[in-house]
């Protein structure tokens, strides 16, 4: 169920804007093997080439910088790789589907939904379900 | 109806294209896998709770699968239930996500009022004159923010004081 939810809110993207892999909570909660194996497959074979002697934290706060949201650059890193890490999720995360056109983006805090902030929308909404 | 990809929906309507796309290598541990699935969660609910559309279309999807005994439950013709889904996660770290903060700043902001229940001391001092008129509204049956898009009439004060007053929440 939640894959086909994920799918109708855009894929990928509704996660990856909102939880990004850091040290904590997923880069160092995996072997070190395979934090550098997901950094060659999606920041390329120089900064696997780089990172291949680091011990296991340093080799973390790089994924976990190279992974980040932002539009920090990283030294060595293609900006299509970069672009890449940005939308990357752990397997079981992701659905693998290309990110549909943006939709709303993510809110600041204390901002009420469109639907929500006003109360006379209702009619639209209920015209739109009963068309549906 | 959006959930076409549902497998059910697909045996009733016809098949979709199927898309596997999951064949990366990371070698994950059951509690990391569990914690990540409560992430994956969270955002869906903060994503969920900015399309009212997909929202409906998906309660009315579960409730119908439900009557039609498509998910597994027999002889549940209309019970319908709702409650918050509970994530657990643990390095509880759930709280501090994007997503938690989007969904506790939309739960903040929602007008509640019409849900909670007067203050003690005023429902100790006169019951009967809770809720009839008195400037705060102290629940959804005196019509503070009625319910959206039901598109009936608001409930009178008349009615919601019949609801509060004789009430026993001590």
């Amino acid at each position: 169920m939640l894959d086909f939810v994920q799918a109708e809110l855009g894929g990928d993207q509704v996660i990856a804007s909102r939880w990004r892999p850091t040290g904590a909570n997923f880069f160092s909660r995996i072997k070190g093997a395979d934090g550098l194996a997901i950094g060659r497959e999606i920041l390329g074979e120089d900064w696997a080439h780089r990172h291949c002697n680091d011990k296991k934290s340093p080799l973390c706060q790089a994924l976990e910088k190279a992974f980040a949201d932002g539009d920090a650059e990283i030294d060595g890193v293609e900006p299509e790789a970069r672009a890449r890490a940005k939308a990357w999720l752990p397997p079981g995360m992701g659905l693998g589907v290309a990110a549909a056109p943006a939709e709303e983006p993510p809110a600041e805090a204390g901002q009420l939904p469109a639907f929500l902030a006003n109360g006379d929308a209702d009619a639209d909404g209920s015209t739109e379900s009963e068309a549906a | 109806m959006r959930l076409r990809g549902d497998p059910v929906l697909r045996a009733l309507f016809g098949a979709e294209d199927e898309t596997d796309a999951d064949d990366q290598s990371c070698r994950i541990s059951g509690a990391l896998g569990q914690d990540l699935g409560a992430h994956r969660t969270l955002c869906l609910q903060a994503g969920l709770a900015r399309d009212p559309e997909l929202a409906s279309d998906l309660l009315l999807y579960m409730l119908v699968r439900d009557v039609l005994r498509c998910g597994g439950y027999w002889d549940k013709p209309s019970e319908i239930t709702a409650r918050p889904a509970h994530l657990t996660s643990s390095q509880s770290d759930l709280e501090d996500t994007p997503a938690a903060k989007e969904l506790a700043a939309i739960r903040q902001a929602l007008p509640m009022s019409f849900a909670m229940f007067p203050p003690r001391e005023q429902m100790e001092k006169d019951p009967r004159t809770v809720g009839r008129g008195q400037g705060q509204p102290s629940c959804g049956m005196h019509g503070a923010r009625p319910h959206r898009s039901v598109g009936g009439p608001r409930s009178t004060p008349q009615r919601g004081a019949r609801f509060c007053s004789g009430r026993a929440w001590r």
